[in-house]
């Protein structure tokens, strides 16, 4: 993986290869940085929108990226960024907090495949209803199985923090699953 | 409950060949988008340009103050018109008194040359007598016959220059 990033970085860094860069960037990270977008708007067409949104600013603002972090950590940084401007978006379209959460639970159950089980859409749907920073470490930590040492660096919050931030963001969706789950 | 020992599905799907459209999407956003093109400024060709901008504007007020020098010149003249036209009114009539003055003169001395002639045939009293009456029929002259008098001073190429100086008004009788 870090020889991998390591091309990516100088294809990206030379005029004539940018576009191969590109390709190769985009080859390696958008199906992750997808489903990061798709588990925090959770509509298709604005994920869609965000994670385009995501690798023109990447490469926009390539000069910038300072190589002492990983590139997926940047690239990670740029979405979840993009996901909560678009969220707040939302939020603003809604009258209060509650039915911005409301908005997105519906999303779940509109989006959800055939073969989703219950249970899964009902931990879907209990993430939706965590607080905005447990909801991104909770996602980042429980899905994609990120180290706590990267998602510190992507949201700026120390380990310590974002640990105790899991610990409770668990405890909710399971209550949350006790509550709604029929068998 | 433990969510640790649930599996980790994915409980969305995404379109088919969908991440192929985003990437050429991105491309042509990205490194296919032609660059705007971005002229270089020439400093010199600016100076230029600002120069003659500068010119361009010092001739268009300058020209407009002329405008407004003439507009003020000729509203002078119209303020000063109304005396221009009454001076040249004194002219005329000064013109008209001098010469009704140089007509009298001469009658008075043609009269003065018959007293001379007749001087032997007639008595001084009776000279003086013609005289005054002369003197009094010039002063009992009425304006036409002036006028008659005025006219008969000139020459008939003075009378015809000063015929075409004068427009007929046609309608004029029917005022009368």
């Amino acid at each position: 993986m870090k020889i991998k990033e390591e091309e990516i970085i100088r294809l990206m860094s030379g005029e004539k290869s940018r576009e191969k860069g590109v390709r190769l960037m985009m080859d390696a990270y958008q199906s992750r940085l997808y489903w990061h977008i798709r588990r925090i708007i959770v509509d298709h067409d604005l994920s869609q929108d965000v994670l385009q949104e995501t690798f023109i600013k990447a490469y926009q603002n390539f000069h910038q990226f300072k190589q002492d972090s990983q590139l997926y950590t940047w690239l990670y940084r740029i979405a979840t960024n993009e996901s909560l401007q678009q969220l707040n978006k939302l939020k603003k379209m809604q009258k209060s907090d509650e039915d911005a959460e409301y908005h997105l639970q519906n999303l779940v159950a509109d989006n959800v495949s055939a073969e989703a089980d219950e249970i899964q859409v009902l931990l879907q749907k209990a993430i939706h209803s965590l607080p905005e920073k447990q909801k991104l470490v909770f996602n980042m930590r429980y899905y994609e199985d990120l180290p706590y040492e990267e998602i510190s660096k992507i949201l700026d919050m120390s380990v310590g923090t974002l640990k105790t931030n899991y610990h409770y963001a668990k405890q909710k969706v399971e209550d949350y699953i006790k509550s709604n789950y029929t068998e | 409950m433990d969510i640790e020992k649930l599996e980790r599905k994915n409980i969305y799907t995404a379109p088919d060949h969908f991440f192929e459209d985003i990437q050429a999407k991105v491309l042509q956003e990205t490194v296919h988008q032609k660059p705007a093109r971005v002229f270089k400024m020439n400093w010199a060709y600016a100076a230029a340009a600002a120069v003659a901008m500068i010119f361009g504007i010092t001739f268009f007020v300058n020209q407009g103050g002329e405008e407004n020098t003439a507009v003020t010149e000729n509203q002078a003249l119209a303020v000063n018109a109304p005396a221009v036209n009454t001076s040249t009114q004194t002219q005329v009539q000064n013109e008209a008194t001098v010469a009704y003055k140089i007509l009298e003169n001469d009658l008075t001395s043609a009269a003065s040359v018959n007293q001379k002639g007749n001087k032997e045939q007639f008595a001084v009293s009776t000279k003086a007598e013609t005289s005054a009456e002369v003197q009094n029929k010039t002063k009992t002259l009425n304006p036409e016959v002036q006028v008659d008098q005025i006219l008969a001073g000139f020459t008939s190429a003075e009378l015809a220059d000063l015929g075409k100086n004068t427009e007929q008004d046609i309608y004029l009788d029917l005022y009368y």
